[in-house]
Parts: C-alpha cells; sequence; structure tokens
C-alpha cells in the first residue's frame, strides 16, 4: 500500500528529467536556476505521465512505459549534471519548503472526498479510470449520467493510477495525486527569498486565495495556483531568468491547460498580455535555446491528444452558446447578476484593494512601476472579463450556475492580480535593498513608464 | 538585510496571516472544539480508514450508504433508481449513488430497480431485499 505514495515522487521527477537532459551542460546559474529547473522537471513529469496514460491507454501500458522512461531519464539527467550534485542542501528554505510539503500532503489525505466537483466529476472519473484499468471508451466515461465526461483527466488520471499502484480503491489515497502538484508552486515561492517581503505576500496569495480547493479535490485552487506560477516563471524568463525559467513556464503551463477547461482561459489571458506588452515594445521576450524549445511543447502533448481522443470518442461538452451570451449582455439584470455574484465580493475586491495600495504605496516611494507586474495585472483583468463572459453563454440558469460556480472560478484571476503586486513590491524591496543587483528589473521598470 | 532579520519577518508576517485567519474564521473551524475534535475523532478515525479498501464512504448520506450495500450484498451490475430517489435532495442522492456504487452501474433498462421503502413498486417487479428505508427489486 505504501508503494504508490513512495514511488509516485521519483516516478514523476524520472519522468520530467527529460527538461533536465535539454539544459545538460549550462553553466552553474544560481540558486534560482536550480528551482526553476526543479520546477520545470516536475511538471514535466505531471504532463508526460497524463500524455502517456492518454497515448497508451491502458494504466499497466502507461505506468511500465513511465517507469522505463523515468527510469531512462533520471539516470541519464543525473549522469549529465553529476558535476553539480552536492551533498543534500540542508539550508533553512529547503527544510521549510520540504516540512510544508509534508504537511501539505499530510493534511490532503486526512480527509475522505466530500465536494461536491471533487467527488462527482475529478475523483469520480478517477474510479472509472481505477476501475476499467484504462482511460479509453471502455472506462465508461461516455456512459449513462456521467458528469463532464469532456473534461481534462490530468489529475484523474493520476489519482486512478496511485489507486491501482496501491490495489483498491478508497476515498483517501487517490488525494495523493493532489499532493503531487504541491512542489512547482512551493518551489515558485522560494524563488522570491531574496525579497522576503514578497515572498511572504506570496506564501500568504499561495494560501488564502485556493484555501478549502487545495484540499478538498476541486481543481479551482491548484489552477489558481498553477496560473500565479505560470506568471512568476515567465516573468523570470523575460527578466533574464533563462531556459530554465522557460521550460518552468512551459510545464506550469502544460499544468494549467490539463487541469480544468477554465486553464485554457488563463492560457489564452496570459497569452494575449503578453502579447499585448510586446506589441505596444513594453516588453521584448528572451530567445530560447533550441534545446529547449524542442522540448517546450511535450508538456501541451497531453492537453492536444485529450481534445483529439473527446472527438474520437463523441464525449459531449458543456451547453455553452454566444447567441445566450449576447442576449445576456444587452440585458442589464443579466449583466448585474453576473457582476454582482462574481465580482463584487470580497474574496476579489479585498486582493483588488490591497494591489491598488502596493501600487499607490509604489507611486508614493516614487519608483516606476516594473512592466512585468503589469502582464499578470492585465492577465487577470482578461481572465476576470472572459469567465463573466462564460458565465453568459451558460445555457444552465444563470443563478445557479453563479452561485455554485463563480467562488471558484474567478481565484485563479484574483491570484494573478496580486501576482502583479507581488511583483512590484519585489522590486521596492530590491530598490531599497542593493539597487546594482537588479539592472535588468530597473530597466523593466523604465519600460513600464514609457521612457 | 540581514538573514536573521529576513526570516524574522517572514516568521512575524506568516504568526500576522494566521491570525488574520483566526479572526476572520467565519465557520469556527479554529475554535478549541474544532481543534479538539480533529485531534480526538476526526485524525484517529480518518487514520483508520485511509489504508481500508472503500474506507472514508461515510461521508456519504445514510440512504445512499443503504442503496449501496444493498447493490452490493447482491452482486448487482446494472440497476435504475425510482424517480422518487432521482429527485431526491435536488438529484444529490442520485449522484452520490451512481459515484459511490460504481463499477456498478447505474443503466435506465437495468433489472434492479432501487426505491424507498414507502414506495409502490413498478409492475412485475418483485421486492428483493430492504434495508432500513431503502429496498432492492427484481424487474423483468
Amino acid at each position: 500500500m505504501l508503494a504508490a505514495p513512495s514511488l509516485a515522487w521519483p516516478y514523476i521527477a524520472g519522468l520530467g528529467a527529460v527538461a533536465a537532459l535539454a539544459l545538460c551542460g549550462r553553466p552553474a546559474a544560481g540558486d534560482a536556476f536550480n528551482l526553476r529547473l526543479l520546477a520545470a522537471v516536475w511538471s514535466f513529469g505531471l504532463c508526460l505521465n497524463y500524455a502517456l496514460v492518454l497515448a497508451l491507454g491502458r494504466l499497466d501500458d502507461a505506468l511500465a512505459a513511465g517507469g522505463t522512461l523515468a527510469l531512462c531519464f533520471g539516470l541519464t539527467a543525473l549522469w549529465c549534471w553529476r558535476w553539480r550534485l552536492t551533498r543534500p542542501d540542508r539550508s533553512r528554505p529547503w527544510l521549510i519548503a520540504l516540512a510544508v510539503l509534508v504537511i501539505g500532503t499530510i493534511a490532503i489525505l486526512l480527509d475522505p472526498l466530500q465536494d461536491w466537483d471533487a467527488r462527482s466529476i475529478w475523483f469520480f472519473h478517477a474510479k472509472m479510470i481505477f476501475y476499467g484499468g484504462a482511460l479509453s471508451p471502455a472506462t465508461g466515461l461516455e456512459g449513462y449520467r456521467i458528469p463532464h465526461p469532456d473534461y481534462p483527466e490530468l489529475v484523474s488520471s493520476l489519482a486512478g493510477q496511485i489507486a491501482w499502484v496501491v490495489g483498491f480503491w478508497n476515498e483517501y489515497l487517490p488525494k495523493l495525486s493532489l499532493a503531487l502538484l504541491l512542489p512547482v508552486p512551493i518551489l515558485s515561492v522560494l524563488t522570491l527569498r531574496r525579497t522576503p517581503l514578497s515572498m511572504t505576500l506570496a506564501i500568504l496569495a499561495f494560501t488564502v486565495i485556493p484555501y478549502q480547493f487545495l484540499f478538498n479535490g476541486s481543481m479551482d485552487g491548484f489552477l489558481a495556483l498553477y496560473a500565479a506560477c505560470a506568471a512568476l516563471f515567465l516573468v523570470a524568463w523575460i527578466e533574464g531568468g533563462g531556459d530554465a525559467a522557460f521550460l518552468a513556464a512551459a510545464g506550469a503551463l502544460g499544468v494549467v491547460v490539463s487541469l480544468k477547461v477554465e486553464g485554457q482561459v488563463v492560457f489564452l489571458a496570459l497569452g494575449l498580455a503578453l502579447g499585448l506588452l510586446v506589441a505596444c515594445r513594453k516588453l521584448s521576450l528572451p530567445r530560447p535555446s533550441r534545446r529547449a524549445l524542442a522540448v517546450a511543447a511535450l508538456p501541451f502533448v497531453g492537453y492536444l491528444l485529450w481534445h483529439v481522443l473527446t472527438v474520437r470518442w463523441s464525449l459531449p461538452g458543456e451547453g455553452f452558446t454566444l447567441a445566450r451570451a449576447w442576449l445576456r449582455l444587452g440585458d442589464p439584470l443579466a449583466l448585474w447578476q453576473i457582476v454582482h455574484v462574481a465580482l463584487l465580493h470580497s474574496r476579489l475586491f479585498v486582493p483588488a484593494l490591497i494591489v491598488l495600495a502596493i501600487l499607490g504605496l509604489a507611486r508614493w516611494r516614487g519608483m516606476r512601476l516594473p512592466v512585468v507586474a503589469w502582464f499578470p495585472l492585465i492577465a487577470g483583468l482578461l481572465y476576470l472579463a472572459a469567465s463573466c463572459f462564460i458565465f453568459a453563454m451558460t445555457s444552465a440558469d444563470l443563478m445557479a450556475q453563479l452561485i455554485t460556480a463563480a467562488g471558484r472560478v474567478v481565484r485563479s484571476g484574483t491570484e494573478l492580480l496580486l501576482i502583479g503586486g507581488i511583483l512590484v513590491v519585489r522590486d521596492l524591496e530590491r530598490a531599497s535593498g542593493n539597487p546594482s543587483t537588479n539592472r535588468r528589473a530597473e530597466s523593466n521598470m523604465r519600460g513600464a513608464s514609457g521612457g | 538585510m540581514s538573514a536573521r532579520r529576513r526570516i524574522a519577518s517572514i516568521a512575524l508576517a506568516i504568526v500576522a496571516g494566521i491570525g488574520v485567519l483566526l479572526a476572520l474564521d467565519p465557520q469556527g473551524q479554529f475554535s478549541r472544539e474544532a481543534i479538539g475534535d480533529f485531534f480526538f475523532v476526526r485524525l484517529p478515525r480518518n487514520l483508520a480508514e485511509a489504508g481500508t479498501p472503500l474506507g472514508g464512504e461515510r461521508v456519504l448520506p445514510p440512504p445512499v450508504q443503504h442503496m449501496m450495500a444493498l447493490l452490493r450484498a447482491h452482486q448487482v451490475e446494472r440497476y435504475r433508481i425510482s424517480p422518487r430517489i432521482f429527485a431526491s435532495a435536488n438529484g444529490l442522492f442520485q449522484q452520490r449513488v451512481l459515484e459511490g456504487a460504481w463499477p456498478i452501474q447505474l443503466m435506465s433498462e437495468a433489472p434492479w430497480y432501487l426505491a424507498y421503502g414507502d414506495e409502490v413498486l413498478p409492475a412485475q417487479c418483485l421486492l428483493v431485499d430492504r434495508q432500513e428505508d431503502v429496498v432492492l427489486a427484481r424487474c423483468p
């Protein structure tokens, strides 16, 4: 029974080592490089495992192939990076991060599945995958009254695999799949350790915003976390973090689109925000190496495969129509309901006020707002606007849809807004500390003011 | 900023954050009773159940647990439910038995029929077993 909880960690790390292989031979680039490379390894591992389950169908085939690949990639990466291998780092932040991971895992596993979405969608699909021994038409996803069979299956397939290795189903152990999502957010918070106030704000944002959704089996909390991680890694890449940051961002985005349907909205919002800032010449994107570019598509293979399979298996989707959206957006009552339930709530406007206060503080301190901070802010606003539009498109009862979903769905937007504020605080800290340590950030500050 | 000061500021901010959480605790999740309940009731019970097959099903509504027990006791493969169960608790019972009993499958044309004990069974259906307020019937 302990095989799944203990083997899952080296299995995911081994599969994801393909990201480390792509950067093999790079010169040492400091602590942040290590953290981002580890984050890339982990998210690549999660996404590749998903792609293998979808490509091979049967769980035993996927686990056998995954285990072999994990062994090959892992050992080759260890050999390749052997000159960087040192005694385990026993510095305090690493130990604290490890403690957070252990406590988080225990907290996740302690309670049985109760939340509606967790039981009815994610872990019900996982149960079907476990009993079917496969993610295939025989699983039963297209069966009578199965809710949301077209939803992405990254966590469901992982939970099904865990139960498969354990040998039985219960309402606790498959939740280990949620614990396997924790390392990337923890590593991304650690990248802020040189600026303690921004790191503290990130810790609070990463716990208070997703809150119960970190433990109850709904994907919304983890979607918010991975949206924030993707934004942080993209910013690190823009600021010269190199290929490790680029691959960490690709991995986080791969998880984002494979976690939940709203992940596609997060992806589009981040892409549009980045495109907008690049088009306005506020930002310039560094050029990743060929090897990094070659592997950057791997985290998205599972997402693409799932879309092909949903069409092939004729899995029914949700009822959203543009015609309904135009009708509702022209109706003041419907518009008010959407704005009132989705946006005018303390879960959104309190973080928004905090971000506004941070922006005000930066102005008061005479700091030009860093352009990289605008990126998650714009992405967050785009995500919130898109979410409202999608609510308007629903063919279900609008109020029922808003009451059951709005509180969860807006969290990714809130998290992105907070990341914008955290980046401003980070640059304030850098400016008040040692300005010479971050010339790149200063140049981005100049960019933001149009100078 | 020195390392010691940095760690102190992080610790202080985290303590402040926890303080805010405690102060704003709307559902009383951090009250003395809730903490006692966690350590002396939930923790030992969950630890015992986490290692057993089907552990944790106690969170399901009692009628749903009875339905699942009936289906498993008679090694049912496919079943259908009465319209009243279907509508119970805004569809909650139907949904919970659908996912809880899996791989036993809910199908519209199945021979096994679940209903409440005080319901009239469809014509030609024979009562097979009863558990508390729920019955299992076999239909042609």
